[in-house]
């Protein structure tokens, strides 16, 4: 379907080219070409076509070579940086990049490790689909407590675009009616199993100000007319999504945004496309187009439209930014302010807590849960801040019930062994910890002075480290984490810290690097998403953010790509663009 | 701990079944990839060592052997493939030892040892204790691990064995234990 959009050269005119077919990307091109203007998506890699290219989906272990583990020469050849993310296995490998063709540096003791994905639909088609909005007081930490720039825009603004993107996306959760975690438009919660509902009720009693609740995650429960329509149904608990989903029931670029775009038949797509820069004419001080370097044959090619939105991912945005030079620009595009590629966050994924819940032997769940139970953020504004760091921290977790995973490496042979293998074992209860990451300027990403990769592109040298704030919030999130599972009963509880082990970039929500503000001296985009130098480019990605909040940032990306998709439209309509 | 008397009588009930050396599968499918004298990693005395380690921990019972369901060939295939050199190791020289102990204790190769003999040995081995030290035993562990693995992502481990939804069609958070009766086959992540 996506190949019949596919265009090589092309000497049109675009109104809207967007770079990227992720997250926001999908969202980006959906909207234009819903509101009627001929949309050009470039992406750096393949086509996918939905369904027919998720060779991974429908096997059970003993069909791939390995029972799903990749080979370890090509892990170490390809993957070394890949296969630290939870999802990487031979069902997904082919959706992750290739590491040997993606080279990048990271500053002397620093590290980060940077997940890609590629083709068509970007990280979208793997992604952990946890959705949530910021709530009012994420907008307006960085006034409140110094620590970064301003948001330009606060809750009440882009709520209406939260509404219109969860509608279309299809996100399963409650009303939980708390004013840390502001409520969805939503379909059916996933159901808690019994040990997390007995935990529920003893937290609600010993730690009133953190509710727990079923998370919300971009999943199918009760589809609309129009998601059926786009040939996606209710989620079926196979929770092998990164596999692609033949049902749609996870929200993907391929399963929903860039069909509908596809619908208007005002969509191409250039794939194999990597993006050398952008082409700028300082006369007009107007973006052009883009130059593209074919992923294949090398060779160089140009696109032109009136408007261009660069959705890359975060690294990717301001990779293309910072390698669009020009005589105003020397140091980037719209980089007037030199924040450009400053401010780099992600997520801090390194504490958690667990035990075991006693009881509930007659209990078990069908089906695989795509998703987990949530207890969000509940040190939301500044007078509830922990004495010994700003901001705050969530915790996703789930109790399940043992298995020959974590049986079999126990003692025992024989008989007793092997059957105690096929049963369920006891109940274990476990939380994660989501930290919100601070806006460092130290945590920047500039183009390396002489490494280039194989498409001639400069390569990204990436400084990103942990700070204190970052280390002590993590401190308290695992012996805090512990102390909540003791004190509601929990056995055998213990905790962990892994801050120290692993580097950022492996919540895989790196966002900033292209910030939003009010003003030009200190910002590269204003509310709008719009770069405040060049008012035709446009950055709906995560490189706009100017703090990372504590929630998983998808949802977010898309409600600003909605956003700024329908101011540009007006100001392309009312001719200022 | 499980080394109680019962668990002796029921590893040892698992031991009547005797093993067909020759079908050993490893041997036969790849071709071209084995050792000189054996299989992809062990050598063909290595092989009857590590099935007799695998007969002696997954027995066949009211549901198959690991021997039976290919576990061997798997271990043999799999460490290679996907384990780091230092594991390849510490399984090589588990078996070793196993065999060694094996003629030093009962003179006679492992492969050769009486029900009786073989759970003094592997208790032994699962406890760290003489002739096995602390590092053979979690070596021992790893090896289980692996075993379990090969076993129950298997076909006929996942899907008879245990219990398999590969499309459960939804999810429910309470149903009745005994409905199932086993933990589920299908998994996410493995």
């Amino acid at each position: 379907m996506f190949k019949d959009h596919a265009i090589g050269e092309s000497d049109e005119t675009f109104d809207v080219i967007v770079v990227g077919s992720g997250m926001s990307g999908g969202y980006a091109a959906k909207e234009f070409c819903e509101k009627g203007f001929r949309t050009l998506v470039i992406e750096r890699g393949r086509l996918v076509e939905h369904r027919q290219d998720y060779v991974g989906e429908n096997k059970g272990p003993w069909q791939f070579p390995n029972r799903t583990k990749v080979e370890r020469s090509l892990v170490e050849r390809d993957y070394p940086i890949q296969q630290k993310c939870y999802a990487f296995h031979d069902g997904t490998k082919h959706f992750f990049g290739n590491d040997a063709e993606l080279p990048y540096s990271t500053e002397d003791g620093t590290g980060f490790d940077w997940i890609r994905a590629n083709q068509l639909g970007g990280k979208s088609v793997l992604w952990h689909r946890q959705s949530y909005r910021f709530n009012r007081w994420d907008f307006e930490a960085n006034a409140a407590d110094g620590l970064g720039e301003d948001w330009p825009v606060r809750y009440d603004d882009l709520a209406p675009w939260y509404d219109a993107v969860e509608t279309f996306v299809g996100i399963s959760g409650n009303d939980d009616d708390l004013e840390q975690l502001p409520s969805s438009v939503s379909q059916p919660a996933f159901e808690m199993t019994s040990p997390e509902r007995d935990i529920q009720q003893r937290l609600a009693k010993a730690f009133p100000d953190r509710p727990m609740i079923m998370s919300r995650c971009a999943h199918l429960t009760k589809p609309t007319t129009l998601q059926i329509e786009q040939g996606r149904v209710r989620c079926q608990a196979r929770n092998e999504c990164q596999k692609g989903c033949s049902f749609g029931a996870y929200f993907s670029s391929l399963s929903a945004t860039l069909p509908a775009a596809a619908k208007t038949d005002r969509l191409s797509i250039a794939a194999n496309s990597v993006v050398h820069s952008l082409i700028y004419d300082d006369v007009s001080n107007r973006v052009r187009g883009v130059r593209v370097i074919d992923n294949d044959t090398l060779e160089t090619r140009e696109y032109f439209a009136r408007v261009v939105f660069l959705c890359a991912s975060t690294l990717g945005s301001t990779q293309v930014m910072l390698n669009s030079k020009s005589r105003r620009f020397p140091n980037g595009i719209a980089n007037s302010s030199g924040v450009l590629g400053h401010y780099l966050m992600d997520h801090n994924y390194n504490a958690g807590a667990a035990g075991f819940i006693d009881g509930f032997e007659d209990e078990y769940y069908s089906g695989r849960r795509p998703t987990g139970i949530y207890i969000p953020n509940f040190r939301y504004e500044p007078s509830r801040y922990h004495e010994k760091y700003q901001r705050g921290f969530a915790y996703a977790g789930e109790a399940s019930r043992q298995d020959w995973r974590s049986h079999s490496g126990e003692a025992g042979f024989g008989a007793d062994y092997k059957q105690r293998l096929t049963q369920a074992g006891r109940w274990r209860f476990s939380l994660l910890a989501q930290g919100e990451m601070l806006p460092r300027f130290e945590n920047q990403i500039s183009l390396h002075p002489t490494l280039k990769d194989k498409w001639g592109i400069p390569q990204l040298h990436i400084n990103c480290t942990w700070s204190d704030n970052e280390i002590r919030m993590m401190e308290d999130a695992a012996e805090g984490g512990a102390e909540m599972l003791r004190k509601i009963g929990l056995q055998e509880v213990t905790s962990w810290m892994t801050i120290h082990d692993n580097n950022p970039g492996l919540a895989i929500h790196e966002v900033g690097t292209a910030r939003m503000g009010r003003d030009p001296k200190t910002s590269v985009l204003n509310g709008f998403n719009q770069c405040h130098d060049v008012p035709n480019l446009f950055v709906t990605d995560g490189s706009a953010f100017t703090s990372s909040a504590v929630v998983n940032p998808s949802l977010t990306f898309m409600a600003f790509t909605a956003r700024a998709a329908d101011y540009a439209a007006k100001e392309m309509g009312n001719r200022r663009l | 701990m499980v080394d109680s008397a019962l668990t002796r009588r029921t590893a040892l009930r698992g031991l009547g079944t005797g093993i067909v050396w020759l079908s050993y599968p490893g041997l036969t499918t790849a071709l071209g990839k084995q050792t000189a004298d054996g299989g992809l990693l062990f050598d063909q005395r290595e092989i009857r060592v590590l099935t007799m380690l695998v007969d002696a921990v997954l027995p066949e019972t009211d549901t198959p052997g690991g021997v039976a369901l290919g576990v061997p060939a798997f271990i043999d295939a799999q460490l290679p493939a996907c384990h780091s050199e230092a594991e390849q190791a510490s399984a090589r020289d588990l078996v070793s030892a196993v065999a060694l102990a094996s003629r030093e204790r009962f003179n006679k190769p492992a492969e050769k040892l009486s029900g009786t003999e073989r759970v003094t040995l592997l208790s032994a081995l699962d406890k760290g204790q003489q002739p096995f030290s602390a590092s053979q035993m979690w070596a021992f562990r790893a090896l289980k691990r692996l075993m379990a693995f090969g076993y129950f992502t298997s076909e006929t481990g996942a899907t008879e064995v245990l219990t398999y939804q590969a499309v459960p069609g939804g999810f429910k958070g309470s149903i009745p234990y005994a409905s199932v009766g086993t933990s589920w086959g299908s998994l996410a992540y493995y």
